[in-house]
Parts: structure tokens; sequence; C-alpha cells
């Protein structure tokens, strides 16, 4: 068994993470917690916790190991450029592998240690080179992967669980990509840039949950704001070296916003439990996408592109069953609605989000005291959006949905 | 509690079921065209209509002609042009260096592509085309000669391009083919050469067309077309003064300190000897260039040369050649000055074409390019921009950004601001509603050589 965890988590190591979001926030963290949409914050009863509400590691008792891959499949078509026309673009069909693995151990009775590798932020979309938005995008991508070790600890309060715990957000990689046609020459070419993380950007993360009896848990937790610095050469293909000389290195810095989110799970009967939990995210911290160039010419200059992003919700419900039929069989199912963040007028092919409803399911086998395997599967569904504003003239319609599916495993010793 | 999950089961699949909908269906809005018919648009023109820009037509350009516009506004989908192969078919203007902004022309030409089409071009714009080519009775206007001998000096093969069988005619003309378009609504901007020919060489090549000719070809013109079902929207003709091929040059060296005015109002050169008066050829005099003279954009390569051969234009021996220059009045006879019979005419044409337009008020309407471009220059030059964007970028009347890099058309962006125009003065005319055109989504389509 321990070879095993080993293989796994290089896997998550050499692995990308990069998907999907309501702005370019990823709620999949954990395969279990997704099969209930993520409606965790006042759960806690698993190694997932550590991303979901710090807190929650108190009550987990012994060493458990949690881990797992998500695959997101977004979809997304255009009609427009309007006025003028409604032809249907495609965005490529892409299939984004998002890993993640957590691991506690009890140090003593209320105290626990933690560590979580996830992906809480990540984007992925790519346009066809020839598309009729190609002034506007052809790939752009964000990844990050968050290392995050946190300690809980449960308050000696007679009568009542409260549970306190806080962690250290590392983004030990992270990378962005965008590429886009270069439309003002003849004969056109193509401008790209690949940003690499500078340093390790930090942040942290907090979470109570408090249980006034045995059906009933409130949960709290704050994840802070991380500004990761990029850098990296960009690359012209069929661009005059005199307007895109080689070797220019280009900045940017993308914050990623702090979320908080409050919950109530209640126990109604045994083997139930159900939970909703608000989410938010502080999202007006993306303002303007930066990108500063160490050389300026006559056609490559610094570049100020306008977000504008509003803070969002979401609201989340979900619940887990469990013996359900069968003995050590769990069935979860969830649903959630989520608000953009994107305003109309900097709606763009980059992330062609909306307000979205998100519907899961999902199961776990304990197949010895020891091991579960667990499974989701998640459908979500954008509301078409209708852009006639947009900040650069490019308008039309966007429908998105996404099939979002993962395998993992839970370890219990 | 089973029945409960399966209820719930159940539930979520109809959820997801009823999200996975298909599409909302988004037709095309109809775009409305008022009292104006538009179910079979034509244009007649040049160079300026055919989408011709820094020296050549291609189709990277011609998809950007303004008739090409104003037909995606409409949701025309057989709007046909000649297209033409990239480099095109003229000698293609490249920027081969964006640093010291060299420009080089390209030798090579492109293929036609649409040549097979078995009907005439929608967009019948002819580079070089005259007005006489419209009605071309009898052949007077030898277009026929000029569209097929290649012995003559005017030789433009641009004729047997767009017109094609229509030149087995004996007296060739452009109305054929508009008629046998049978339009509903025709936009015709012809007239630009007659007098533009005399400004590109300085006053010391060709001349121009007389005006009271040109009245009358242009009444010609319009009877003509009044004979077809169109309604017609005429385009009158900017000022020479107004396309950077007469007003950059000046302005550059002005900027980059080469060149600087004295108090006389006289250019003088800056050298390391002081500041020395420039002189200039006229069609009749050798004398001092003046705040009223302009140097043409051809006047750059030979100025580059003069310096370079240390034979600077400050002496009388070393002047300017004429055909580098459209002098101004500098005290001499009024009205003598080319600057001066170029605006003279060109005002004489426009009178003319807005006579013609008031003679048939019903099915003509006039569009006012020339107070356009007039408007943009004031612009540019009085609070420092041309015409502002959406976005509050500015797009000012010099090469690069309304002009390609020949000076005299311009680029797409500067297409679409015509195609604009028009579309604004048919709206008001016609109370109809066609969408303007959002500049920002107009790539400037700079050529470059790769």
């Amino acid at each position: 068994m321990r070879r095993f965890i080993t293989l796994c988590s290089l896997v998550v190591v050499f692995s990308f993470s990069r998907a999907y979001g309501s702005g370019f926030a990823l709620y999949e963290a954990s395969v279990r917690i997704a099969g209930m949409m993520g409606a965790y914050v006042a759960n806690g009863n698993n190694a997932s916790t550590i991303f979901y509400n710090p807190a929650g590691l108190a009550q987990l008792s012994g060493i458990n190991v949690s881990f797992g891959s998500t695959f997101i499949a977004p979809r997304t078509t255009f009609r427009g450029p309007l006025p003028y026309s409604v032809s249907k673009s495609f965005l490529d069909k892409q299939t984004f592998f998002v890993p993640n693995f957590y691991a506690t151990y009890q140090i003593r009775d209320g105290l626990t240690a933690g560590i979580g590798l996830y992906a809480p932020y990540g984007l992925g979309t790519r346009w066809p080179s020839n598309w009729v938005g190609r002034g506007e995008a052809i790939n752009t991508e964000i990844q990050t992967l968050y290392l995050n070790p946190a300690l809980a600890y449960r308050l000696p309060i007679d009568g009542i669980n409260i549970m306190v715990g806080a962690g250290v957000t590392m983004v030990v990689t992270s990378q962005v990509k965008l590429s886009r046609a270069v439309t003002e020459l003849v004969p056109e070419g193509t401008f790209s840039l690949k940003g690499d993380q500078n340093d390790m950007a930090t942040g942290y993360n907090v979470g109570i949950m408090i249980q006034p009896n045995k059906m009933v848990s409130i949960g709290f937790t704050y994840r802070s704001k991380v500004k990761v610095e990029y850098s990296g050469i960009a690359q012209f293909n069929n661009l005059p070296a005199s307007a895109f000389p080689a070797g220019i290195k280009g900045r940017t810095k993308i914050n990623m916003p702090a979320n908080l989110a409050v919950g109530v799970n209640v126990k109604p009967i045994k083997n139930l439990n159900v939970e909703a939990d608000y989410v938010w995210y502080e999202w007006s911290s993306f303002k303007t996408l930066e990108i500063n160039f160490d050389q300026q010419t006559a056609l490559l200059t610094d570049l100020k592109i306008p977000r504008d992003y509003k803070n969002s919700s979401q609201v989340r419900v979900g619940g887990e069953y469990n013996n359900a039929f069968v003995n050590n069989l769990t069935l979860r199912a969830g649903i959630s609605y989520d608000n953009s963040p994107i305003p109309n007028y900097t709606l763009d092919p980059t992330l062609p989000d909306n307000n979205r409803w998100s519907f899961s399911g999902g199961v776990s086998y304990k197949i010895t005291n020891m091991l579960s395997v667990d499974a989701f599967y998640m459908f979500i569904r954008a509301k078409e959006r209708t852009v006639m504003d947009n900040f650069d003239g490019f308008n039309g319609y966007y429908n998105t949905y996404a099939n979002l599916y993962g395998i993992g495993f839970t370890i219990n010793i | 509690m089973k029945k409960y999950l399966l209820h719930l089961l159940i539930i979520s699949f109809a959820l997801v079921t009823y999200s996975c909908k298909d599409y909302n269906s988004h037709p095309l809005e109809a775009v409305s065209t008022g009292s104006a018919n538009f179910s079979k648009y034509v244009a007649v023109g040049n160079s300026l209509t055919a989408g011709y820009e820094s020296g050549a037509l291609y189709q990277e350009a011609q998809k950007y002609s303004y008739p090409n516009l104003i037909a995606r506004q409409l949701h025309i989908k057989d709007f046909e042009q000649p297209l033409v192969a990239s480099p095109g078919i003229g000698q293609r203007l490249e920027i081969s260096n964006f640093q010291t902004f060299s420009i080089t022309a390209n030798t090579q030409t492109g293929n036609p592509l649409n040549e097979n089409l078995s009907r005439p071009y929608d967009n019948l714009g002819i580079p070089g085309a005259v007005l006489v080519d419209y009605s071309n009775d009898n052949d007077q206007g030898q277009l026929k000669e000029r569209a097929t001998n290649q012995n003559r000096a005017d030789f433009n093969p641009f004729y047997q391009l767009v017109m094609r069988t229509e030149l087995q005619k004996p007296a060739p003309n452009i109305n054929d083919l508009v008629t046998a378009l049978n339009p509903t609504f025709v936009t015709f901007w012809l007239g630009n050469n007659d007098a533009l020919n005399y400004v590109l060489d300085g006053g010391a090549g060709r001349s121009f067309l007389p005006p009271t000719t040109f009245q009358a070809l242009y009444q010609r013109a319009a009877q003509l077309l009044a004979a077809t079902n169109a309604n017609v929207a005429f385009m009158n003709i900017p000022n020479v003064t107004d396309i950077p091929f007469v007003f950059q040059t000046n302005a550059q060296l002005m900027q980059e300190g080469k060149i600087k005015l004295n108090a006389q109002n006289q250019y003088q050169l800056v050298t390391p000897q002081g500041d020395l008066n420039i002189y200039i050829k006229t069609e009749d005099t050798t004398r001092v260039m003046m705040k009223n003279d302009f140097l043409l954009l051809t006047a750059q390569e030979y100025l580059t040369q003069a310096l370079a051969n240390n034979m600077p234009p400050v002496t009388p021996q070393t002047a300017i050649p004429s055909q580098y220059v459209l002098d101004g009045p500098a005290g001499g006879q009024p009205g003598s000055s080319e600057l001066e019979k170029a605006l003279t005419t060109i005002a004489q044409y426009n009178a003319a074409i807005s006579g013609v337009v008031q003679s048939n008020p019903d099915k003509f309407m006039l569009i006012n390019i020339n107070g356009f471009f007039n408007n943009i220059i004031t612009s540019y030059l009085n609070k420092g921009y041309g015409y502002l964007d959406a976005s509050q970028d500015t797009l000012n009347p010099v090469i690069g950004s309304l002009f390609s890099l020949d000076g005299v058309h311009p680029t797409n962006k500067g297409y679409a601001l015509v195609a604009n125009e028009i579309i604004k003065d048919i709206n008001s005319k016609y109370n109809a509603k066609i969408p303007e055109i959002d500049v920002r989504q107009i790539p400037l389509g700079l050529p470059w050589k790769q």
C-alpha cells in the first residue's frame, strides 16, 4: 500500500492542473466531495477538508489519505460576430486533468495536522487558430497547484464541539499561457506568451467548525488572496522581427482571489447528512490583466486588458447517504448555482463564462475497512450569454456546458 | 428513504435533461433599410471603391472595401468582388523594417481568384477608372485602348480584371455592367482620378479634366443611372490636400526637426551650417519653398538621395523638381499655383455633382465625403486626433492609421469609416437602421515584407 501511494503522488506532481470554473475558480478539489457538489464546509469527515475547511481536520483520527483526479471537458460555442453574422464557432475539445492529494495525521486527540495538494484556480480555452475571433484569443490557460499544510485543534469546551484550523497556501507551480493572432498585419502572424511563476507565492486559509449537538454542524472558512507573478519569453510566429524581436520578455500578475464559505450540515437520520453552503469569491480583485514587455516596439506595447470582475457567489446543496441499499456503499448528490463574476463588456473568448447550474452524483464503495474507491460525475450548464457591448467590439452568443468526472481513493488507517 | 433517493435521482435527471436543451435559435435580425431597397446593391468607382491599399489590389484588403463592408452590414450573402491573391496587382508597398519604417515594393503579382463568375461583379470599382468610363459613348474616352493595348503609356490592367468580356465590345463601358445586374441601389464614386492624377504628378504630368467636361460626363452618367430601377448615392471628391500623399511629408519633416518654418513663412532645411532656405521648382519658376507648398510623399525618397549625394536643395541649382512638389500660392498670379488650381477644380467638380443630385432628389442622394475627410483632417490638426473609436482610441489621417502605405488609399479602418459615413447618410435619408461598423473590430491590414 505504501508503494501505491508514492506512485500516485508522483503522478500528482508531474501533471498539470488546469480547467474551468466560475470565473477561473475550481471547487472540485476532491472526488468524494465533488459528488455532493462541494457542500462540505460544515462536514469535514475526509482528509480533503484541508481545502474545504481546515477546521474539520480536528475530528480526523489516525492517518487519512485521499487522492484522485478530476477530468473536466468543457464545450463552448460562439455565434457571431454580431451584428452581421451568427456563424457558429466551436471551442477545441480538450479534457483537463485536475489532480488532488490529501494526507492527515492525528498528533493527539483533538489535534490533527495535514497536507493537501490541489488546484483551486485554473482555466483552459483553445479556439481554432483560424477562427473569426483569433484576434481576441486562440489559446488561454491558467494553471495552479497549491500545497497546503494545515493544523486544526478542537477547543476543550464541554457540551459543544468547536474546532479551529489554519494552513499556509503555497502556490508551488503556476503557469499562464495566452496566444492570439496579430490581425493588424498582412500576412497575419501569431503572438504567444507562456509565463511561469517567478517566486513561490503564499497565502493562508483558516476555518472554524461548530457542532452544538450530534445533528447539526456549522462551518466557516476563509482563503486569502494570493498574488502570483509570472514571466516568460514571448514567441512570435510569422511576424516581422523588426517589430517583434526575438527574446522579448513579458511579465504579468494575477490575483488568485480570496474566498469564503459558510454552511450548515444536518444529520436528520442515521446514515444521511445534507448540507447547504454559501461560497463567495472576491473576484473584484481582478481588475486589469496587464502584460508588460521589457522592450516596446512600433507594434508591441504593454497590454492592459480590462477585466473588472465582480464579486460572485455560489449556493451549493448536497448530501450523502451511507450504507445505501447495501452495506459499504455511499451515494452522493448535489446541485449548485454559480454567479459569473465577469461583466458583459469584458466577457470574451478567453473565458466564456456565465451563471450556471451544476448537478452532481457520486459514489464510494468501501473495499476494505481501510480502503474506499470514490467516483463522481457532474454536469455544468451555463446559461446562454449574449454579449452586445464587449470592450473590443467582439459580440455574439456564447453557450457553454461541461462534463466532469473523477475517480479517487480514500484510505483510513 | 430509498424512495426518496429515487425521487431525487429522477428530479436531478429531469433537470439535467432540461438544461441540455438545444441552443436558442438566433437568426440574424433583419436589417431595416427603411424606404431604400438593397436587394441588389452595386458599387461603381475607382481604386477607392475596389478596396485598393498600399499600392495594390489584393484580397486581404478587398475584404474591407467599403462596398463589401456595407454589404456585410446589410447581410448580403452574394456580394461578389474581383478578388486577387496576395500580393495582388500593382506593386504592393510593404514595410520591410518597422524600426526605420522602411518600405519596399513587392514586384510579384497575384492571380485573380474569382474570374469565372458568370455575371458582372457587384463591386465594379476599377483602380484608375475615370469618369468617362461610366458612359464611354462611342469609346470617347478610349477605354477600350487603355484596357487592351499594353503598349500604351496609360494601359491599365484593372479594366480587364473587372470588366472582362465587356471589353470585347467596340465601346465598352461600366454602365452596361451595372444595368446587366439590374440594381436596386448604387453607390457611385468616380471623378477622383480626373483631378488626382494632376496632383500625383506634382502638376508636372497629367492634367485636370476640364470642369465643364466633367459636368457633362457626370450628367450623362446620372442620366444612364436614372434609367435603371436603382436609387443612387453619389459620393463627391475629397480635397487633394486631405491625403497624406500631399500633407504628411511636410508635417513629418517638421516633427522630426529636419525642416522648420521661419518668421517669413519660409521652409528651411536644418543643417550643421545653420538653417537654409529650401528651393523648389514650380511650373514657371524656381523659388524658395513657402508654407503652402507641399512636398509630396514621393519627395521623401528624392530628398534622401539628394542629401546622400551632398546635393541639398538649398540653392536654385539643386531645387526640388516640380513633380515632387504641389506648390501653393506664393504671391504670384492669384489662382495660378498648383494647389489653388487643384482646389478650385475639385470645388467645381463637387458643384457639378451637387447639381446632378439636386436634379433628381427622389432617386439621388449626395454623400459628402469631401466634408468627411475635411473634418477628420481639421480635427487632427486642431485637436490632435482624427477620429475616436468606441474605446476612445485615436485614428489619424496619416500613413499607418487611416491611410495605407501609398498615402492615397485608406487602410481597412479608413475604409470602414467611409462605409460608416455612407451608412449614416443612407439611414437618415431613407429612414433606415443599418448598423454602423465597429471600427475596433476592423484590423488595419498593413502589409509587411516577409
